[in-house]
């Protein structure tokens, strides 16, 4: 219960910086993906249902927000979060490199289906300039961001499992 | 490990929400709208907070304004007294200038456009979490008169329009979205062009302008841009840029090229929503 609301909370909090204050934080235009961490932490944590509610649950805020076809959000981060679940639990550790790995693929991932979805369809194919301009730099921005984002949410995940634990210890 | 509260499998969930994705997806591919009930619901919890955060995030970057070095102030104070002279200066003979100005815009039938429409000053407090786009939220909604369509504008050139509209908040989608288009014409000799969004010309601050009909040769490079009267949604007459590039175009008809926008869109916090749908 307390996860669940953990997780809700988490979820409006990472939609509305992501909608206000990354945007301050901007280089060059770009702005680092902080759905993305928190999806992709999410799955890393909790595994695939887990991973997937999240990433359906953020693109559902974001659709109805920013997005002119609902649904579409929802689907992409879901898969993401799914995908990401494959990851989780065996490589669980207070290891940064597997997290930032996936974290940078997912970034990738989002990027390209957007990209394929709302701009090769338009017949924008200068593929190399968006990989220059945007692609690549969200990549590292988000990247960087991680290190310092995937570290709060381990922390926040660390403290809910050994509540539960102790929890669990009480009434076992 | 404890017996888990509820056993279903993450596969099962994956499909029953993508299945729900696919609905979702068809149905406002079908309705075209079919976002607005919820989407005003979830606005009502998400608009409040946003305009707290947007205010925090302005009064901090007050703040840390304040922390700068005296020193450099007291520079900054001296270089701006001298620039303070100077202006007043400029300002005479620009006064001077201004009443020539008033004569000429009379002499050409033009007035001041913008100041005959109704208009809502609204503060920016979302901007889209990707950077694929270019759509904001803004602090009014429905409870102060704005709807769909409504034009916004800000610094004296157009920013876009409205796209959905909550109680308290409403959408915009800016011009140098790369998916909007603008039926415009040239300012002088009024023939019509479009302008439209390009993520590839964006950093340069220009914008694509197409279709534009001048078989006599007319319009030249400076020429002032303003949307035309013919547009569906915007209303005439509002600046959109200065044409910067122009070329014939392969059919020998129309020609394109690009314009450079008056808006700084990079940083804009505060904008006018115009009141006054174009009918």
């Amino acid at each position: 219960m307390k996860r669940t609301i953990t997780t809700a909370i988490l979820i409006f909090l990472f939609f509305i910086l992501q909608s206000t204050v990354v945007y301050s934080l901007s280089l060059n235009g770009v702005s680092p993906n902080l759905i993305v961490i928190l999806v992709v932490s999410m799955a890393f944590f909790r595994g695939k249902t887990t991973g997937l509610l999240t990433g359906f649950f953020c693109g559902l805020l974001n659709d109805f927000f920013f997005g002119d076809i609902l649904g579409f959000y929802a689907m992409l981060y879901m898969c993401i979060g799914y995908l990401c679940g494959f990851a989780s639990k065996e490589f669980y550790d207070f290891n940064l490199k597997l997290p930032l790995v996936l974290i940078a693929g997912a970034d990738l991932i989002y990027s390209f289906v957007v990209y394929w979805c709302f701009f090769v369809m338009r017949s924008r194919m200068n593929l190399w300039f968006y990989m220059d301009r945007i692609i690549l730099p969200e990549l590292i921005y988000t990247t960087a961001a991680a290190i310092v984002v995937y570290r709060i949410l381990f922390l926040i995940n660390e403290k809910l499992t050994t509540d539960e634990k102790r929890r669990d210890g009480y009434f076992a | 490990m404890r017996k888990r509260k509820f056993s279903l499998s993450s596969k099962y969930v994956l499909l029953l929400l993508a299945v729900i994705c696919i609905v979702l997806v068809m149905v406002s591919y079908l309705t075209g709208d079919a976002t607005s009930p919820v989407n005003r619901a979830v606005g009502y919890v998400i608009a409040p907070v946003q305009k707290g955060i947007a205010a925090a995030g302005n009064w901090l970057e007050t703040k840390f304004s304040f922390l700068q070095d005296k020193e450099s102030l007291i520079e900054e104070n001296k270089a701006l007294q001298e620039r303070v002279d100077e202006l007043t200066l400029e300002n005479t003979t620009l006064k001077g200038n201004s009443f020539e100005l008033d004569r000429l815009r009379a002499l050409y039938g033009l007035d001041n456009q913008y100041s005959q429409y109704p208009k809502v000053a609204a503060s920016v407090i979302g901007k889209d979490t990707g950077n694929w786009f270019h759509n904001f939220i803004i602090d009014k909604g429905k409870k102060d008169g704005i709807e769909v369509d409504m034009n916004v504008i800000a610094s004296g050139g157009l920013v876009g329009k409205i796209v959905a509209v909550g109680n308290d908040w409403a959408r915009v989608r800016s011009i140098i979205d790369d998916s909007s288009n603008v039926s415009a014409m040239t300012q002088t000799t009024g023939d019509y062009c479009v302008i439209s969004g390009n993520l590839e010309l964006l950093e340069d601050g220009e914008i694509t302008m197409s279709n534009l009909y001048d078989t006599d040769d007319n319009v030249q490079v400076g020429e002032m841009i303003v949307t035309s009267n013919i547009s569906e949604t915007y209303l005439p007459g509002l600046l959109i840029g200065y044409l910067s590039e122009i070329s014939v175009d392969a059919n020998n008809m129309t020609k394109s090229g690009k314009a450079s926008l008056v808006v700084d869109f990079e940083h804009i916090r505060e904008v006018f929503v115009i009141t006054q749908k174009k009918q």
